[in-house]
């Protein structure tokens, strides 16, 4: 079966957002629906489970279906040679020296033609996600159609082979469609920035009442009556874990206060596990600091982690997006973060949080937060609005229905 | 001869799309080649965008040239200087960008050098399309605009408001078509808030605010002309709704 079928039973994803952002951006939806009334739309993966973009997929494909626009989403079929292949390939995306022989390009552009003929492709629009199905616009683009491309994944360290050998099946689309500005590689064809947003109604974001903070954070063992400082985010040297301790103790210096550094487990990432142990190494057997390692569903945990915590920090060298600065500012949590790659777009310089470039001026930040609980309760409530405003998911939704709109004028 | 009315508005929303320009600064003095190359349209979207993005009522929009500064260079001097820039320029591309080019014009190479963003931190150069979304409102007067803009997402005030009276002549803004239908002093001060530098959202609880507030006097002189009866009922109504907001305000017992 390529066609998902997504979930349209309970209560109305619409009228849901409609709660949290307010008539109007609701309205702004409805009225681009009406824009597009006659279309229909296909959307096209690689997987309807896991990941990001099968997320937003199974919100987006419904959001879109309560606006009255039928929308069809189909997964392509693969095997695990293809799998083998495309992951190859989504790391040289991503900057990781990979050899993919002419073999293989032949069996991926293989598997794209045979689920080019077997995916139902006739809507009005159809919109590609990332590279596996890439070559899908080259095979099957009939006149009339218009095809976006819209890829998820930072291509600003992309290997320059394998994104060459992708640039001809890119350059059949209508247009391509980068998170960020940082990730646009050398244009095309049209290329339009659309941020990723968070999902209010998610279990990572949604209200979570004390007592339910207190019973998922109650098997951690964390100090009650302390400020928290708290980094959620993979054990990656670009994330900068060593940084937010080193910060971390100049704080403690003269702030009661503990640190908690959560991640996941890094079962699967070699660089991750080595980043875990320096970290573990160098907070000993300190016990001002936690570190989390946890499962890659612990959703819940990381929000009540989030809403608990005093400061929420994002110290990353480098960064796509980073979107768990969202998701703190969202819970109206102070922010502390570097000043790289999209977040500056969420944290506004001393008024919807702090960016900072070094570790003292981390340390720095942290320490007037800590001691400004009005600091932190206006930077909180400027910095929720900022979200709902920009970074949820009904701006993302109409950013895409703005980018059908304008194609199908 | 009756003068001409102008023609009817029909308000819309709108969706800003966004594409980078290619272009792109790590300092100062690369912002400062990146804005003496700028369209007027990426000068309009570091300029104006900002004051709908952005939702605080009690304070200035940041633009984007001044944020960059402060945030990712650190250099507020400059940040300060660059901002007071954008909020004092008129609204015309040319001018604005004499205005920035002064202020880096005005700081030594060196200096400009000096700081350099982080990896990924670069200023880039964007610029926008907008898509249109209808709102089925079309207005003739002025009271009725601004009932429907009150009605309207912010999207739609930035778009009448900022965006279409961008660089044009005054009597093809909003401004100008309120002059023609008879409310020149509504018109002056949504020209002055479209060029105050506030966000949209402030802009819009001003200008509602001072419609509220000069329809008062219209009500009052509209109930001198009521019958007894009719005027004491709306007199009642008013006392009851005056009651109704004090109980109901915070500190009310």
């Amino acid at each position: 079966m390529s066609r998902v079928a997504v979930r349209t039973d309970g209560p109305s994803l619409l009228e849901g957002y409609r709660e949290i952002v307010g008539d109007g951006p609701i309205r702004l939806l409805e009225g681009l629906a009406r824009r597009l009334r006659g279309r229909r739309i296909v959307m096209v993966n690689s997987t309807a489970t896991g990941g990001g973009v099968a997320e937003i997929l199974h919100r987006l494909v419904r959001l879109l279906l309560e606006l009255g626009i039928p929308t069809e989403w189909e997964v392509m079929p693969g095997d695990a040679r293809f799998y083998e292949i495309t992951k190859a390939i989504h790391n040289a995306l991503h900057g990781v020296p990979t050899q993919l022989t002419p073999d293989d390009w032949d069996y991926f552009f293989e598997v794209n033609r045979r689920a080019a003929e077997v995916l139902a492709l006739d809507g009005d629009l159809v919109m590609i996600h990332d590279p596996q199905p890439v070559a899908m616009a080259a095979l099957r683009r009939r006149p009339g159609q218009t095809w976006l491309w819209r890829c998820h994944i930072d291509l600003s360290t992309a290997d320059r082979r394998v994104w060459e050998a992708m640039t001809p099946y890119v350059a059949q689309y209508s247009a391509a469609i980068y998170s960020h500005h940082a990730f646009v590689p050398t244009p095309t064809i049209p290329s339009f920035l659309v941020p990723p947003s968070i999902d209010p109604l998610s279990d990572k974001n949604r209200e979570l009442d004390p007592a339910e903070q207190e019973r998922l954070l109650a098997p951690y063992d964390l100090p009650e009556r302390r400020h928290w400082v708290t980094q959620v985010s993979r054990f990656d040297r670009l994330k900068d874990p060593l940084g937010v301790l080193e910060a971390f103790f100049l704080v403690r210096k003269r702030e009661n206060v503990h640190l908690v550094l959560a991640g996941g487990t890094a079962d699967d990432d070699p660089e991750g596990a080595e980043v875990l142990q320096e970290i573990r190494d160098r907070a000993g057997a300190r016990t001002d600091v936690t570190i989390l390692a946890l499962p890659t569903d612990a959703h819940l945990t990381i929000n009540a982690l989030q809403r608990h915590s005093t400061v929420v920090v994002q110290k990353s060298l480098r960064e796509g997006f980073a979107l768990t600065v969202s998701e703190g500012l969202w819970k109206r949590r102070a922010v502390v973060a570097g000043a790289v790659g999209g977040i500056p777009l969420q944290v506004l310089h001393e008024r919807t949080g702090m960016l900072v470039r070094s570790v003292e001026g981390c340390a720095y930040q942290i320490t007037r937060l800590l001691r400004s609980p009005e600091l932190r309760q206006r930077l909180g409530r400027a910095g929720r609005e900022h979200v709902r405003d920009l970074f949820l998911h009904p701006r993302e939704a109409w950013d895409y229905l703005a980018l059908f709109a304008r194609a199908s004028a | 001869m009756s003068d001409p009315r102008p023609a009817p508005i029909t308000l819309e929303a709108a969706v800003y799309l966004v594409h980078p320009t290619g272009r792109t600064a790590s300092n100062l003095d690369e912002l400062k080649n990146l804005i003496e190359g700028a369209s007027d349209d990426e000068l309009f979207f570091h300029s104006q965008m900002s004051r709908l993005r952005h939702r605080e009522e009690d304070d200035l929009a940041i633009d984007d040239f001044s944020g960059w500064a402060r945030g990712v260079i650190q250099d507020p001097q400059t940040a300060e200087r660059l901002a007071f820039a954008v909020q004092t320029s008129p609204h015309d591309p040319g001018q604005l960008r004499l205005t920035l080019l002064e202020v880096l014009g005005s700081m030594s190479a060196a200096d400009r050098l000096r700081h350099s963003a982080p990896d990924g931190g670069a200023f880039i150069g964007l610029v926008h399309e907008t898509v249109r979304v209808p709102t089925g409102s079309t207005v003739e007067d002025a009271g009725s605009l601004i009932d429907a803009l009150a009605e309207a997402h912010l999207s739609a005030w930035f778009h009448h408001l900022i965006e279409r009276s961008w660089a044009v002549p005054h009597e093809d803004t909003v401004a100008g078509w309120l002059d023609g239908c008879g409310a020149p002093r509504l018109g002056a001060l949504v020209e002055d808030e479209a060029a105050s530098g506030r966000t949209v959202a402030a802009m819009r609880s001003r200008v509602l605010n001072y419609w509220r507030r000069s329809r008062i006097a219209r009500n009052i002189a509209d109930r001198r002309a009521l019958p007894e009866d009719a005027r004491r009922e709306s007199e009642q109504a008013v006392v009851a709704g005056l009651v109704k907001r004090l109980r109901h305000s915070p500190g009310a017992p």
